[in-house]
Formats: C-alpha cells, structure tokens, sequence
C-alpha cells in the first residue's frame, strides 16, 4: 500500500552454461537477456566463477554424485528428460519457466551469500525494519517466516520487537531479516540517524483502530497461540 | 472498526468455485447460511453458486459475535461488496488459479475492495495450484506491488481447515502489528 521507500539495487550474478547444445545454450543466454526486465536479479553470463551453472546431461562428469558442482556453486540441471533430482529446465527452453528457476535459483544464492555475512544491520538493537513488498515463494518456505513477514508489513519493529511479536527466536529473526536486506525486499532505519541509506522515509498508511482486546478474543476462539 | 453493538465481520471474497463457503464452514460454530442458487453458467462445474451471500459465526468469549460473510463472486453484485465492506475488519481473497485469468480476478477484488483494504488488513489464499500451476504463486506478489497493496499471499487449499486457520492468523497478526491496536 505504499511505493515511497528507497530500494535496493538489483543483486548482480553470474550464470554459466556447460554441456548443452550450442543452439540451447544461445537460446538461453538471449532469453536471458530479454528477461532482464522481468527477473528479480541482473544475470550476466560468465563460463568461470558463475553463481549459477546450468548443466546439460553431457556434462555429467563435472557434476558430483549430489548435484552440486565441485565449487560449491548452485547447479540447474537441464535437459529433454530429468536425469537427477533437484532443479530441472525442460528443454525446448521456455521462457516462463526460465524466469521461474532464475528467481528461485537467485533467491537461493542470495540468500546462501547472505548466511556467510557477519556485519548486519539487524544486529544492531537500535535499527527497526518494515517490509517492502511481499516475498516470493522460495524465501517464505521455512517455518515462522511467513508470519515475519506479515508482522512487519505495518510497521517498523527492531529485530527483538519482532522476534517477539512473531513467536520466533531472534536469531532466526535476524537471519531472515539478512535474507530479505539482501534481496531488496527490506527497508531498514538506524534508530536517530534520519534519513540515512536505505531507510525508511515514510510511515505506513494509518488504519482503522480495533476495539481493545477483541482481536485476542477472537484469536482464542479460534484456537490461534501467537 | 467494530459495530456498536458489539458485532464484527471479516469477509471472503473470490471467485464462483473459489472455496468460500467452504473456508467458513472450516471454522464457523454454525452450519453456515448459504444463498445459493442453481448455477447455470456452464464454464463452472459446480451445481450451486453463491448469488447472495454465505455466513457463518463465531461466539467470543464475552457473547460478542464475529461474523463470517462470503460475498457474491461475480463484480455484477460489486454493490454488495460496499454494503458488507463497512465495519469488516479485513478481508480473506480467494483465488481459483484454474480460472482463465487468475491475476484479472485478483485485480478486480483489489479494486472492488480497495477501500476496505486500505483501512484494515487483507489476505490472499490462491486455491487449485496443484494441477494449475502458472501462474506462478509469485505472480501474484508481483502484481500486488504494480497496485501499490501490500499483504501476504500465499497457496492455499480452503479444503483443509487448518490453512484457512493460517489465512486468519496472518489477517489477524496485520491488525494485531499496528501501533494503534494494543492486544
């Protein structure tokens, strides 16, 4: 209900293509270009140092026995018949899948990035944070997250505000609130530093006030906990 | 927010077929009333539609109700949705993915409620996305932020109680996370 927030860059990565056709792999490499507009990060292609490599069943031989490459980096298998589990581009290539799996597999690199950053803002008590808009699919898929997310659509609460709110530990709080900072989908104020980068610059819509303790009332009925 | 009388709403809105009646039989305490007619739009199969209104409630522990009302599905009734809107305290969209148009149906219930919407808390649950997965769950998040609204949107399959539960809980945990709304 709100647009008026200062948003992240785009997150830059890189894709690599191995084993595949030259005539799929051009393909893909221009649907990738034309999706740019469209995918939640710039994808750049890269045959070295990728984040993302996607395989074609003929490189199989580079492929550990577990789907992830020797690096360590996220693998998208592709092919005109799932050979390993995991990830799978069905070839012909279409567009809207490809869209699919580079938001899924860029979330989840983002996020895998994320977990090895020390310094961030969340560990600091004074900085309170509200969500922008709401998070795809993959990074709602753990416990508790989706109910972060919705406390902070309102309101900007501190990492321990939240964790308190939202009935999860503030360690797990912090984590996804690193996730979600670094994919763009967070606003963040440093208590008393104003306008700073990346902060809030308004305060949510004002809505309606509900009646005191009725919404307590009909969380106990329902049989809801918090 | 509430009614003078003590009474309070909260509404679900979607679709013919999208599960409404059936999200408030899952947590109703009465059978609920239905005024649902013959359906004769051959597009849809199912026997009866909702061309009124379903309702359903809820005793809280202080004898105040809270009242459960699915609106007409159609935007031909869109008169309704302003008349049951004043006093709600939020609103539950329930989309049919295996619909022609998902994001169209989203769009008109964003529109249609808008008001309400922006004065209290809104949920969307997108139903039959297991045989009818595009378009994508995240489709929908994307289209919320083109209409500048921002609420949790999620698949859900209103068959199951416990996930029209989780509808609630997250309606509730809106109203709930404002600072004008002491628990």
């Amino acid at each position: 209900m709100h647009d008026t927030f200062t948003e992240t860059q785009r997150t830059r990565l890189l894709f690599s293509i191995h084993g595949l056709s030259l005539r799929d792999e051009l393909v893909i490499k221009s649907l990738v270009r034309l999706l740019d507009h469209r995918t939640h990060h710039h994808w750049t292609y890269s045959p070295e140092n990728a984040d993302l490599n996607i395989f074609g069943n003929a490189a199989e031989d580079v492929v550990s026995d577990s789907g992830s490459v020797a690096t360590g980096k996220y693998v998208l298998r592709a092919g005109r018949i799932r050979q390993y589990p995991g990830p799978f581009l069905s070839l012909p290539v279409n567009s809207n899948q490809l869209e699919l799996m580079l938001n899924d597999s860029g979330m989840r690199i983002a996020e895998s990035k994320n977990s090895t950053q020390v310094s961030f803002d969340a560990a600091e008590s004074t900085s309170e944070f509200r969500l922008l808009r709401w998070p795809p699919a993959v990074l709602l898929a753990e416990p508790g997250r989706m109910k972060i997310a919705t406390v902070i659509m309102g309101r900007a609460l501190s990492a321990d505000a939240l964790a308190q709110k939202a009935g999860v530990s503030v360690q797990d709080c912090i984590s996804y609130l690193g996730v979600l900072q670094a994919t763009g989908y967070l606003a963040v104020n440093a208590a008393g530093s104003g306008n700073a980068q990346g902060e809030l610059v308004t305060q949510p819509p004002v809505k309606e006030k509900v009646a005191a303790g009725l919404l307590s009332r009909i969380r106990s009925r329902l049989g809801l906990t918090r | 927010m509430s009614t003078p009388t003590g009474e309070h709403k909260i509404l679900f809105t979607g679709t013919m077929g999208a599960g409404k009646t059936t999200a408030i039989s899952a947590v109703s305490e009465i059978v609920p009333i239905s005024t649902d007619v013959r359906n004769w739009d051959l597009t849809v199969r199912k026997a009866m539609t909702t061309v009124g209104l379903d309702y359903g409630e809820l005793t809280l522990e202080n004898g105040e109700k809270l009242r459960l009302y699915g609106t007409p599905g159609q935007s031909r009734f869109d008169f309704m949705w302003k008349i049951l809107s004043r006093g709600a305290l939020g609103l539950v969209i329930l989309i049919d993915n295996s619909r022609p148009d998902p994001l169209a149906d989203l769009d008109m219930y964003l529109d249609g409620f808008a008001d309400l919407i922006r004065r209290t808390s809104c949920v969307i649950g997108v139903g039959k996305m297991e045989g009818h997965p595009l378009p994508h769950i995240d489709a929908f998040a994307e289209r919320l932020e083109k209409k500048g609204v921002l609420c949790p949107v999620f698949p859900a399959d209103v068959r199951d109680p416990e996930q029209v539960l989780q509808l609630l809980d997250l309606l509730l945990i809106q109203l709930e996370s404002l600072p004008e709304n002491p628990i």
